[in-house]
């Protein structure tokens, strides 16, 4: 085992497991040299991290070491706010997301978001659902029925809703408003859907139809996910990133990572010795 | 250290009885003031209603149908304030609700923080113009300019026979019920705006970010996620100011021409409840005189009354309830 004295920079080993676990031409979205400031706070320290095609990547680490920064930064969600900034490329398809020109609402609906909190729109269940696709495409009835059903059926909310598509949104429990935004967030049909703690104010039911959900839509999309739970981290994903202090510290197959840590301050939060 | 209970306990109870003996005196002086409101809003509405029932019972319904207002006769129909009141909250209403929402949007959706401070205080200060500054702006200054850029050509455009030609109906003089309306709508404008920023920063911002994060335009996102969100209270902060516009005497009074009759077109000169009120409480020589403006009191009072009642419902109700 490496020593971990110098705990904030990227240690040899874990470029190694990053170099050798990733076939370069699977590569949907992928982050070089990204820094990350809030005014002139630098929450990212050049995080380089590459997220695969048809693969569930999951984001671990202590509060505060920029995983949502990182979720963040993937959709240019952060624009929102003046006095947030990320330098460096976020390439999305070999395409540099953080160009002046790039369309962002074209950006958001290729790179969906679901957020820790669920947050179903004013609006019946049905349109919730339906909301994304209005923005992108005219459906006839028929088809926008169709594709509101399946997304549903995706997010394994269909059989409990589909007698009252047209009671208000936020008017179901957590778990399933949880499942409903992810249901909002497929039915536009993105190529990257990105999860910030989607699971950490549902109960053990809810998460586990959630993580179900996730490994069956892991099929078609690129799935990044932050979460707080290693064993989450664990079950769904293909490959994980232990971050620290801004920094990626190791990168790897999620079985690699967990089973056989290259960095002692991964081993370390990972048989909770920190974190 | 142990927990001992209380009544085993002298020196608690020592101390207690010294704070408990104000408590009630406390809650004695609380709600006598509470009662003294309510006495007050008591005795306010029936003094209105005694004051004003000679002529209501004289005239009856068409205290509130005929609008021959005629103190030199002693007859006194309320149609012509009552409709001038309504007319002027509701126009200033329409010109006041657009720009109080643009104002709001801006604050929350797109001004840089530098200007938010500036902007924010401008809304303020304009909050503060006291009501008889901006009468003395709207007769002197307002006026002339808007007879000669507004008036002046809208009638002299309107087709001879035309709706336009009815609507723009009066003397061209810069007074009347459209420019009332106008100086109404900025005295409103701050109120509202006010209101609809606070009630846009309610929105949580993760639902914000969830509507931003699936692709929408800042417009889509207002239309379709933040309004919807606020309708309710958006609506009670309309009312609120409806309420204002209903009740504004001084600056009305300036500008409004003070014309007892029906308004015939935009125009034309009006009065309402209010301008009425105070133009003829001094020389109101004649017992019933005096009671139909009371009456018309009575009735302005009832008008806001239920405006705030229905706002104050409005505002207080649960969101998406």
């Amino acid at each position: 085992m490496t020593d971990a004295s110098t705990p904030t920079a990227p240690a040899p080993e874990a470029l190694e497991t990053y170099l050798e676990s990733v076939p370069a031409d699977n590569i949907k979205l992928e982050t070089r040299n990204l820094n990350f400031f809030y005014g002139k706070n630098k929450a990212l320290h050049d995080v380089s991290i590459p997220f695969l095609n048809r693969s569930i990547t999951a984001l671990i680490g202590p509060s505060g070491c920029g995983k949502s920064t990182l979720l963040r930064a993937l959709n240019r969600i952060y624009a929102l706010y003046p006095g947030q900034r990320a330098e460096g490329e976020i390439l999305l398809d070999g395409r540099n997301v953080l160009d002046k020109g790039v369309d962002l609402t074209e950006l958001r609906a290729r790179i969906g978001m679901v957020f820790q909190q669920p947050t179903p729109f004013p609006m019946s269940i049905y349109d919730n659902v339906a909301f994304g696709v209005r923005l992108y495409e005219k459906l006839s009835k028929t088809d926008m029925d169709e594709r509101v059903e399946q997304s549903l059926k995706r997010a394994a909310l269909w059989e409990e809703v589909k007698n009252k598509l047209q009671s208000p949104g936020l008017g179901l429990s957590g778990g399933q408003q949880q499942r409903l935004c992810v249901a909002r967030t497929i039915a536009v049909q993105p190529e990257v859907i990105l999860l910030d703690e989607p699971a950490s104010a549902l109960d053990p039911i809810s998460t586990a139809k959630l993580e179900e959900t996730l490994v069956e839509l892991k099929a078609d999309y690129a799935i990044v996910i932050v979460t707080h739970n290693l064993q989450q981290a664990a079950r769904i994903s293909d490959h994980a990133s232990f971050m620290y202090l801004g920094r990626v510290i190791e990168f790897a197959q999620t079985e690699k990572l967990f089973d056989n840590p290259k960095v002692a301050r991964t081993s370390d939060y990972i048989t909770g010795r920190f974190g | 250290m142990t927990v001992t209970p209380a009544s085993t306990d002298p020196a608690p109870l020592a101390r207690k009885a010294a704070g408990a003996t104000f408590d009630p005196i406390f809650k004695v002086l609380c709600a006598s003031a509470a009662t003294m409101l309510l006495v007050t809003l008591g005795g306010i509405v029936i003094s209105l209603g005694l004051g004003g029932w000679p002529a209501l019972s004289k005239y009856g319904l068409s205290f509130f149908l005929s609008s021959t207002w005629d103190p030199v006769a002693d007859i006194y129909g309320g149609a012509g304030p009552i409709a001038g009141t309504l007319i002027t909250a509701v126009l200033s209403l329409c010109f006041a609700l657009p720009l109080a929402f643009g104002i709001a949007v801006f604050l929350v959706e797109f001004c840089p923080p530098l200007l938010r401070r500036p902007i924010g205080i401008a809304v303020e200060l304009l909050a503060g113009v006291p009501s008889i500054v901006y009468g003395m702006w709207g007769l002197f200054v307002f006026a002339p300019l808007f007879s000669q850029y507004v008036e002046l050509p809208l009638i002299a455009m309107a087709p001879p026979g035309s709706i336009w030609e009815q609507i723009v109906q009066g003397i061209p003089n810069g007074s009347g019920i459209l420019s009332a309306s106008i100086i109404l709508a900025v005295m409103i404008l701050p109120y509202m705006a006010a209101t609809l920023r606070e009630l846009f920063l309610t929105i949580p911002q993760k639902v914000r970010e969830s509507a931003y994060g699936l692709g929408c335009t800042t417009l889509e996102v207002i239309w379709s996620v933040t309004l919807p969100y606020v309708r309710r209270s958006a609506i009670g902060a309309v009312m609120l100011g409806l309420g204002r516009a209903l009740g504004e005497t001084m600056a009305v009074t300036f500008i409004i021409g003070n014309s007892h009759a029906f308004p015939k077109g935009i125009f034309d000169g009006g009065s309402t409840i209010a301008s009425t009120i105070a133009n003829e409480f001094q020389e109101a020589t004649s017992d019933l005189h005096t009671s139909a403006l009371i009456a018309l009191g009575l009735v302005l009072f009832g008008l806001t009354f239920s405006v705030l009642a229905i706002a104050r419902a409005l505002l207080g109700a649960p969101k998406n309830g």
